[in-house]
């Protein structure tokens, strides 16, 4: 005991607990350390008994291990009670010349959190690995899979331990399979990656043989002696099944939309063909034969040609239709004021003659085909000046307001829009009419109602083609807006 | 059938329209003969055995584009790639209102584009004008293929 006393200064300087006890654990010397792990006063040491601060679980066998004659040393991780607190210990018993033991205590309390909160980690990120509801595969830098979650183990159709040890190569098809091992060899040796950090899309191979589709997320984790790197697999399949329906309807819809429009046009190229001739002999039989017809026969005569007249209208509107989509052109970007100006000055008779005040409003600029827009704006204010009561002086109102489509598409092009307003006090549209008014095939059923002609069918096709709508509020003698809704950017 | 001392090239395919075309010229009393063909091929083989038979060259040409086995295109090309045939003034008859025809056919040599009309009324208007300029107003180079 005396060599400890001694170095009393050496031993107080130590983390460790050192307590110096005869057999039956009356504490004969301690620390500064030990002192603290008893929770004592420097002066208190004396005549405490050291099973009286350990654990009821260790005593007996404690005082076992201490009176057996024969040791020398052991260790043992013990609970300290002190008071209501308990801490876990690391005792070191070593036997002295005089009998007594020497105690070496290393308070475990901190190490212990800290395991606990490994543990916890641990779980914790085990937990996200296995409910991640996407594949997580670890390999090595050598490329030997070292985990594998239950998503990436079903979408590859392997059970975790037939593959966990395997090559990460068993999982991709040729010629993937056989370029990896260079590939990652290179990607050690230059740092170039192609896939680390980045993500792309790859084919996977199942057990079964199957390929499949998936997107791959690669990083790397350096860990304190090696690198690991995690890859993330996310199964395309579902998504490219969908993606290629959705390319085979556009498809579809572009090739019977495309169907349409060269029927439209053949047909209206091609009947225009017998028409000129009908026209044409009906024309000659006019003028050379008329007086031989009797009064029957000329009345026949007129109403053919009068019917021949009609379809050529017809025919020519057809093919003004349907060159909204052969005579596109690309996107610009189009001040919408000028073309509004432009239109003015082509309508300037029109509007000299009747009158008309046009009253143009600050317009924006929009993406847009220049002669569809001026034809649009052609359309709407004629139709605005001229179909308007006698006697009653045309006005005209073209103003717009912006806006933004509030939905999940936020960052999609397309998504700000302009409204366009053309307002005028003509006669109005009668409410029946109105769902009618922009389709050509309902005017081509027959002139059901007298009407702006294919003007507005054209409109509508050329607003359809910049991603908008238009659209018309109107009651009879109270005058129509027509409202445009146009993109202001253009995807194409 | 040499009524006239000249005469005109019209290449046409459709009887129809040769009928009445025809009969439009002669209504408006054109005072030269008509020879007909029926594509751009036997144009282009007509302007030729006049060359070989040294005989008249036509005044003008009317050409109508959409032909079998040679179209007006075809023929109005060769046409002004031939030294002696070039300067025949070709007059382009079509239903087409193609800008991009239009421009074609000037930029191929075509002296005129006039769109096929619908009525025979408008067939006269343009015969009309068809002679009061091109035989009235206008001079023409010389047609003899006889240097002499």
């Amino acid at each position: 005991m005396k060599k400890f006393e001694e170095n009393q200064t050496l031993f107080d300087s130590l983390y460790e607990g050192f307590f110096l006890i005869t057999a039956e654990g009356s504490i004969k010397w301690t620390n500064k350390k030990g002192r603290q792990l008893l929770g004592k006063s420097p002066n208190m040491e004396e005549g405490i008994n050291f099973f009286e601060v350990v654990h009821d679980l260790f005593k007996s066998q404690l005082r076992e291990l201490l009176q057996k004659s024969d040791f020398e040393y052991f260790e043992k991780e013990l609970v300290m009670v002190l008071g209501k607190d308990f801490f876990p210990v690391l005792a070191k018993f070593t036997k002295q010349n005089d009998d007594t033991v020497l105690i070496n205590l290393l308070d475990l309390t901190n190490t212990k959190l800290i395991e606990e909160r490994l543990f916890e980690l641990s779980e914790q990120i085990n937990a996200i690995i296995t409910t991640a509801v996407d594949g997580i595969i670890t390999i090595d830098e050598r490329g030997t899979i070292e985990t594998v979650n239950p998503v990436a183990s079903e979408l590859f159709g392997y059970e975790p331990k037939e593959i966990i040890g395997k090559n990460i190569r068993v999982l991709m098809p040729e010629p993937y399979k056989s370029k990896h091992d260079t590939y990652m060899a290179n990607y050690q040796k230059t740092r170039q990656a192609k896939i680390i950090g980045i993500g792309r899309e790859v084919t996977g191979l199942k057990k079964n043989g199957e390929k499949f589709p998936f997107s791959l997320g690669v990083s790397e984790v350096k860990l304190k002696k090696r690198v690991i790197y995690t890859g993330i697999i996310h199964d395309l399949t579902q998504q490219k099944l969908v993606e290629e329906k959705l390319r085979r309807a556009v498809d579809e819809l572009g090739r019977s939309n495309r169907e349409l429009e060269d029927f439209a046009y053949v047909s209206s190229h091609d009947l225009q063909e017998p028409l000129r001739k009908i026209q044409a002999f009906g024309d000659r039989i006019k003028t050379k034969e008329y007086q031989n017809l009797t009064e029957k026969g000329r009345d026949y005569l007129d109403r053919l040609l009068n019917a021949s007249h009609r379809m050529q209208v017809l025919i020519n509107d057809l093919l003004s239709f349907s060159r909204v989509s052969t005579r596109a052109k690309p996107f610009i970007n189009l001040d919408l004021n000028a073309v509004a100006k432009e239109v003015l000055l082509d309508l300037e008779i029109l509007i000299e003659q009747t009158n008309a005040k046009v009253e143009v409003e600050n317009l924006p600029t929009i993406e847009a085909d220049p002669t569809q827009m001026r034809q649009l704006f052609q359309n709407l204010i004629t139709n605005a000046i001229k179909f308007v009561e006698e006697g009653k002086t045309p006005q005209v109102k073209i103003f717009a307001e912006k806006f933004q489509r509030k939905a999940h598409l936020d960052a999609t092009p397309g998504d700000t829009f302009v409204e366009i307003y053309f307002k005028d006090n003509g006669i109005g549209i009668e409410e029946k009419f109105v769902s009618k008014i922009f389709n050509i095939f309902s005017r081509l059923e027959g002139r059901k109602y007298k009407g702006s002609g294919i003007g507005l069918s054209i409109c509508k096709k050329i607003v359809s083609r910049h991603g908008g709508d238009i659209n018309v509020s109107s009651k009879p003698n109270e005058g129509t807006t027509f409202i445009i809704k146009l993109a202001t950017k253009q995807t194409a | 059938m040499s009524k006239y001392n000249s005469y005109i090239l019209v290449a046409e395919d459709d009887e129809e329209d040769r009928m009445l075309l025809e009969e439009a010229l002669d209504e408006i009393k054109l005072e030269r003969n008509i020879q007909f063909v029926s594509n751009g091929q036997e144009l282009i083989d007509f302007l030729h055995t006049t060359k070989t038979n040294k005989t008249k060259l036509p005044e003008l040409i009317l050409l109508d584009l959409n032909m079998p086995k040679k179209d007006g295109r075809e023929a109005l090309n060769e046409i002004k790639h031939i030294s002696e045939f070039k300067k025949i003034p070709v007059i382009v008859l079509s239903t087409s209102t193609d800008k991009e025809d239009i421009e074609k056919i000037y930029n191929l040599g075509g002296n005129s584009f006039i769109s096929k009309p619908n009525t025979y009324t408008s067939l006269i208007e343009i015969a009309k004008e068809i002679k009061r300029y091109w035989l009235e107003l206008v001079r023409l180079p010389n047609l003899e293929l006889n240097p002499n």
